[in-house]
C-alpha cells in the first residue's frame, strides 16, 4: 500500500525536477541569444508551485496515515526536502529570466565571458544532482557536492569583475546590477543542487553530509 | 525431599489407588457375571423361550422385548427432548415459564424409578387403558430418559459458539434456518452423547416397566406395541425372587445378566462410533 | 449532491436503560471504506450492528430516528430483516466459518435463500471465493473442513462467504484483531481491492490501519460522533480536541 504511495510520489517529484530543470535552461538561454524565455518560465513556476504544494501535502498525509520506517520514512522525508529545493531554484529561474528581460542581447555581456562557463557547470550540477537522485547514485551525488567550490569561486571572481566594470562604467550599473543579480542566483541554483546531492545521499546511505561533518567524522 | 514435593507425591499415589479400587470393584464385578454366566449362553440360549416354568430354555422373548421397549422409547424422547431443548436454548419466553419448566425437568431427573413405574401404571396403564403393554412401558421409560436427553441437549445446544448463530444470521438466514442448518448439526455430537447414557439407562430399569410392561413369563413373542412383553433386566429379577428350583435359575438369570450387559455395551459402542464419525467431520 | 448509500438521522439506541448511541448522523459514500474508531464502549460496533439489524438479537433494544439505505428506512415496520442481510454482509472479529465444508460455507448464504440451482451456487462460490483471494488455496479441497484453515484464511473465507450474497455494503467488525501481521496486512489489501465493488464499513482499535486503508473516518466518543471527515484531513488536521487527543494517544 504504502509502496505505490511512495512510487506515485516519487513521480511526481520528477515530473518536478523536470520542470524545474527546463526552467534553469530555459532562463539562460536567453542571457546568451537574447531569445528571453520568460513567459515560458513563468508558467512552468505556476506548475511548480501547484505541484510543491501537492507533493508537501501528499508527505504530510502518507507520514500521518503510514507511518513510514526505514527507507521510506528516509524517502519521504528526503522528498519534502527536495519538494523544498526544487520550488527555491524555481525562484532562481524566475528571477534570472526577470534579470535577462533586461540584459538580453546586451552587447556589455562579452565584458564578463566567465559567466557562460559559470552557467555550464550550475546547469551540469543541476542537471547531476537530479540524475543522482532519481538514480539514487551516491557516487554522482558527491560529485554534484565537491562542484559547489567551481561555482563559488566563479561568483567571487565574477563579483570582483563587476565591481572593476561598475567603476569604469558607472553610467551601465543598472545592467551590471542585472548581471550581479544573476550571478547571485546561479551561486544560489549551485547551493540548491548541492542540498539535493547531500539529500540523495542521506536517502540512500542515511549519512549527513552537510556542513562537513562527514570530513571531521573522517578525522576523528 | 522437600515437603511440597512429598505432599505432591502422597497426593498422586492417593489418586492412584483410588483409581485403583474402583477398577478393581468393576473388575470383580465383571469378572463374577462373566464366569458364572458365559457358560450358560449358546445360540440356543439366546433364540429359544424358556421352558419348564423357566428352569430351562433361552431368553429369545425377553431379549426381543428389551429390543423394543429401549428403541420405542428413544424413539419417543429422543425428538421430544430435542425440541423442548430447541425451545429452551432458542426461544425459552417468558423467562418464568422457562424456570417452571427448568425446575419440572430436574425435580424429574430426581424422582426414583419406581416412582415412575406407579406413574406409568396410573396414567398409560390405568387412566389412557394402555393395559400392560410395550407402548405403556416404552412411554413410562420416555419420561425417564426424558430429563437426561434434555439436559444434555440443552448443554450441547449451550455449547454451540454463539458466533456461529451471529454469522448465519447475518448471512441472511432466519431463526429457524440457523437452529436447522448451524444449531442442531454442530451440536448434534454432544446431543447423540447424552442419548446414549439414556439408552443405557432405560434398557436396563426393572422398576418401571414391572407394572406397565413386563410379563412374567410368555413363550411367545408380542403381537404389537399394545402387546405385554418379557424384558431382560425384569427377567433377571423374576429368575431371582420366583420359582422354585435356584439350582437352575441361577445361571440362568448370570447368563440373562451377561446379555443385557453385552447388549447396553453394543448400543453404546454404535452410538459412540456415530458420534465419532460425525465429530470426525465437524471439528470447531 | 452525492446521496449516501447509507445515512443515519438522529440516530439513539438504548440496550434497556444504558443509552448506548446518542443523536448519530452519518453519511456512508458507496464504494469507499469507512473505518470507525474510538475508545472501546464508544458505541462504534453497536453502530455498525444497526446497519445489518444484529442488535436486534439483544433483549429491549430500542432505537429512534432513521437508519436509510438506499434511501430506505431499514428499521421501518414492514423491513424485511434477512433481505436486509443480504444486501447488508458482515464480518466477524474472530473467524467464525462454520464446521461445515469450505464449499457449504462459501454457499450458505445462498443455500438459505433458497433460490439458487446448483451451478449457480458453484460458480458464485469459486467467484467469491477469487474475490477473497482465497480460490488459490482452496480450490482442491473444497469439501474439506473450513476449520482446517489458518485464522487469515478462515477470516477471509468469512468474507468469500458474506460476499456470496452479492452485498451492496459490508460490515467489518474488527476483522484483523485476531489474526497476525501478515494476515491483517493481506485483509488490508483485499480491502482496498473490494472496495471497487462493496461499500466497506470497518470498525477497528487500530488507529494504523485506519489511517492505512480507509477513505473516511468516524470518530465515536462516548456514543456520540465526534468527528467525521476524509482520512487524510482528520489524520493530520481533526477539527475536534478529543480526536486530536484520541489520534495522538492522550487516551483510548
Amino acid at each position: 500500500m504504502l509502496t505505490e504511495k511512495v512510487t506515485e510520489l516519487k513521480k511526481k517529484i520528477l515530473e518536478m525536477a523536470a520542470l524545474v530543470e527546463k526552467m534553469v535552461a530555459y532562463s539562460f538561454e536567453g542571457i546568451e541569444t537574447g531569445n528571453n524565455k520568460y513567459n515560458e518560465v513563468m508558467e512552468y513556476e505556476q506548475r511548480v508551485n501547484r505541484l510543491e504544494m501537492e507533493i508537501e501535502d501528499d508527505c504530510i498525509v502518507l507520514m500521518a496515515r503510514h507511518h513510514p520506517e526505514a527507507k521510506d520514512l528516509r524517502i519521504i522525508l528526503m522528498i519534502y526536502k527536495i519538494n523544498n529545493d526544487l520550488e527555491r531554484l524555481g525562484d532562481q529561474a524566475v528571477n534570472i529570466a526577470e534579470s535577462v528581460n533586461i540584459v538580453a542581447g546586451n552587447p556589455h555581456n562579452a565584458d564578463i565571458p566567465e559567466l557562460s562557463s559559470m552557467m555550464d557547470v550550475t546547469l551540469k550540477m543541476l542537471h547531476q544532482s537530479i540524475a543522482a537522485y532519481t538514480n539514487e547514485d551516491v557516487e554522482n551525488a558527491r560529485l554534484v557536492c565537491r562542484q559547489d567550490e567551481i561555482v563559488d569561486s566563479y561568483n567571487r571572481r565574477i563579483t570582483n569583475q563587476l565591481i572593476v566594470l561598475i567603476k569604469e562604467n558607472p553610467l551601465q550599473i543598472e545592467y551590471y546590477l542585472h548581471l550581479l543579480r544573476i550571478t547571485k542566483n546561479l551561486e544560489r541554483i549551485g547551493d540548491l543542487s548541492t542540498n539535493i546531492g547531500e539529500n540523495t545521499v542521506y536517502l540512500v546511505q542515511g549519512r549527513v553530509i552537510k556542513h562537513q561533518l562527514e570530513n571531521t567524522d573522517r578525522e576523528n | 525431599m522437600t515437603y511440597r514435593r512429598l505432599k505432591s507425591h502422597i497426593g498422586i499415589n492417593l489418586l492412584r489407588l483410588c483409581l485403583a479400587v474402583t477398577a478393581l470393584f468393576l473388575i470383580a464385578f465383571l469378572f463374577r457375571i462373566f464366569s458364572k454366566g458365559l457358560s450358560v449362553i449358546s445360540w440356543q440360549f439366546l433364540t429359544t423361550p424358556p421352558k419348564n416354568s423357566m428352569t430351562a430354555g433361552g431368553i429369545y422373548p425377553a431379549l426381543v422385548g428389551t429390543f423394543w421397549l429401549t428403541v420405542t422409547s428413544i424413539g419417543i424422547a429422543f425428538p421430544l427432548g430435542i425440541m423442548t431443548a430447541i425451545w429452551l436454548n432458542a426461544y425459552g419466553k417468558p423467562a418464568w415459564l422457562v424456570r417452571i419448566i427448568r425446575i419440572s425437568i430436574n425435580t424429574l431427573a430426581g424422582v426414583p424409578s419406581i416412582i415412575y413405574g406407579l406413574f406409568g401404571m396410573a396414567l398409560f396403564v390405568n387412566m389412557l387403558r394402555f393395559d400392560v403393554s410395550i407402548i405403556a412401558g416404552a412411554l413410562t421409560l420416555a419420561v425417564l430418559a426424558l430429563p437426561m436427553i434434555i439436559n444434555a441437549s440443552e448443554e450441547a445446544l449451550k455449547s454451540v459458539p454463539v458466533d456461529f448463530r451471529d454469522a448465519s444470521l447475518a448471512l441472511g438466514a432466519t431463526k429457524r434456518q440457523t437452529i436447522m442448518r448451524v444449531l442442531i448439526p454442530t451440536a448434534l455430537p454432544n446431543i447423540l452423547t447424552g442419548t446414549i447414557i439414556s439408552i443405557g439407562r432405560v434398557a436396563g430399569e426393572t422398576a418401571p416397566i414391572m407394572f406397565t410392561a413386563a410379563t412374567f413369563y410368555s413363550r411367545r413373542l408380542p403381537n404389537g406395541i399394545f402387546d405385554e412383553v418379557m424384558a431382560l433386566p425384569y427377567h433377571i429379577y423374576a429368575l431371582m425372587t420366583e420359582g422354585t428350583k435356584a439350582e437352575s435359575q441361577v445361571p440362568i438369570a448370570y447368563g440373562t445378566a451377561v446379555v443385557l450387559l453385552m447388549l447396553v455395551l453394543s448400543i453404546s459402542a454404535t452410538a459412540i462410533i456415530i458420534r465419532y464419525r460425525i465429530r470426525k467431520k465437524r471439528k470447531w | 449532491m452525492v446521496t449516501n448509500q447509507i445515512q443515519t438521522l438522529k440516530l439513539n439506541l438504548w440496550f434497556g436503560n444504558n443509552h448506548v448511541l446518542h443523536d448519530v448522523s452519518m453519511g456512508v459514500t458507496e464504494k469507499k471504506i469507512t473505518a470507525m474508531i474510538g475508545p472501546s464502549g464508544c458505541g462504534k460496533s453497536t453502530l455498525l450492528r444497526t446497519f445489518n439489524r444484529m442488535n436486534d438479537l439483544i433483549d429491549e433494544t430500542r432505537i429512534s430516528g432513521k437508519v436509510l439505505l438506499d434511501g430506505e428506512d431499514i428499521y421501518r415496520s414492514k423491513a424485511d430483516v434477512t433481505n436486509l442481510r443480504t444486501r447488508v454482509g458482515m464480518v466477524f472479529q474472530k473467524p467464525n466459518p462454520f464446521p461445515k465444508s469450505i464449499f457449504n460455507n462459501v454457499a450458505f448464504g445462498m443455500a438459505v435463500q433458497g433460490k439458487f440451482n446448483r451451478s449457480q451456487i458453484e460458480d458464485r462460490v469459486e467467484k467469491s471465493l477469487r474475490d477473497a483471494w482465497l480460490w488459490d488455496e482452496v480450490k482442491d479441497r473444497l469439501n474439506e473442513s473450513a476449520m482446517s484453515l489458518s485464522g487469515g484464511q478462515q477470516q477471509r473465507l468469512c468474507i468469500a462467504r458474506a460476499l456470496a450474497n452479492n452485498p451492496e455494503v459490508l460490515l467489518l467488525d474488527e476483522p484483523t484483531s485476531a489474526l497476525d501481521p501478515q494476515s491483517t496486512s493481506k485483509i488490508e489489501e483485499l480491502c482496498l481491492e473490494l472496495k471497487n465493488m462493496v461499500t466497506i464499513l470497518i470498525v477497528t482499535h487500530n488507529i494504523a490501519q485506519a489511517g492505512r486503508i480507509s477513505d473516511y473516518i468516524a470518530f465515536m466518543y462516548l456514543g456520540e460522533l465526534v468527528e467525521f471527515g476524509e482520512t487524510n484531513k482528520v489524520f493530520t488536521v481533526p477539527q475536534d480536541k478529543r480526536t486530536e487527543a484520541y489520534l495522538t494517544g492522550v487516551f483510548g
